[in-house]
């Protein structure tokens, strides 16, 4: 049985397609990479010893080594934590699955010494909208005046159009259905007589006319694409008219 | 991918401002794309019986993946929950 002693650790799922961008690249290169899928360490051996550090395991058809002294870097596809876990119709095996396995992830980080895209710490910080602005305004980026809240005062000092969005990313089961909350816009009057006290949300000026450019910075190098429909920016969502847009 | 958007109206006039904006969906269903395996030593999917890498194929026939526009919007990381 091949063996497997990866240079590269990629943490994905099965279903996340765009790491297959990245595998498929890593191997037209001939890199030394290990793509485990969360989906499937139910299926695998996997032993992880903290001391060493050294995960192990065996596949069908591979086993497999991660070792600090062949580890270079780590590509870290998964969420920090699980903000579903507990979704009506997860049977008792499957909840105490997905925390374990979840926490198992996490515990890669006694991989220090290599090169994390991204470490599940910052990602952790990162993800807290409250500080990315709070970081963002210390770099010097213009940032839109921002309250978290869960009232509304009965004079505005940002304006008659308000932003209103979660303080988190929010996934609601209702009648066996999904719910996200997507950002939206909203006049201070109409919100006057909003119930707003039972959850805190972001409360932010209006920016429009925007246009939303997602940036990714990879060491010194920096990708940024601006989200367009028919040549201009979206005031709303984009995420909303996902079919309609291009990057 | 979205398939069905309904915009929710509140359950009732206590709740809260953005209960009344969700926008809920059919649950999505992870399914495997068709006509595919999922090579574990490659971390890769293939598709179809000349084995084409599923997100390069520009086979007309071949499931598209891969794609941001293809993303099940679960927030900002959770990246195939």
């Amino acid at each position: 049985m091949d063996k497997i002693c990866p240079e590269i650790l990629i943490i994905s799922d099965r279903h996340d397609y765009s790491t297959d961008h990245v595998t498929f690249q890593l191997n037209e290169g001939h890199a030394s990479y290990l793509r485990l899928n969360r989906d499937q360490f139910v299926n695998f051996d996997i032993n992880l010893d903290p001391l060493k550090p050294r995960v192990y395991g065996n596949t069908q058809n591979f086993s497999f080594e991660i070792m600090p002294e062949n580890l270079h870097s780590i590509y870290f596809r998964a969420p920090i934590y699980l903000r579903d876990n507990y979704q009506p119709g997860l049977g008792i095996d499957e909840q105490l699955g997905r925390n374990q396995w979840a926490s198992f992830i996490r515990s890669l980080v006694v991989f220090d010494d290599v090169l994390w895209v991204n470490n599940p710490q910052a990602t952790y910080k990162a993800e807290i909208k409250p500080y990315q602005l709070y970081i963002a305004k210390k770099l010097g980026f213009n940032t839109p005046k921002t309250v978290v809240t869960n009232t509304i005062p009965l004079e505005s000092t940002f304006g008659k159009k308000l932003i209103v969005k979660t303080l988190d990313p929010a996934i609601l089961t209702i009648n066996n259905k999904e719910g996200f909350i997507y950002t939206n816009f909203v006049d201070h009057k109409d919100l006057l007589e909003k119930q707003l006290s039972s959850a805190p949300i972001i409360l932010q000026e209006a920016l429009i006319p925007k246009i939303d450019i997602r940036v990714t910075v990879v060491g010194d190098i920096v990708f940024a694409v601006s989200i367009k429909k028919n040549g201009e920016g979206l005031n709303g969502d984009w995420r909303l008219e996902k079919e309609d847009i291009k990057y | 991918m979205l398939n069905v958007l309904i915009i929710k109206g509140g359950e009732s006039v206590n709740d809260h401002f953005l209960v009344d904006k969700t926008v809920i969906y059919e649950k999505n269903e992870l399914k495997d794309p068709n006509n595919s395996t999922y090579d574990d030593k490659l971390g890769l999917w293939l598709w179809g019986l000349n084995k084409d890498v599923l997100v390069k194929s520009n086979n007309s026939d071949c499931p598209k993946r891969g794609t941001k526009k293809c993303d099940i919007e679960t927030g900002e990381d959770q990246k195939g929950e």
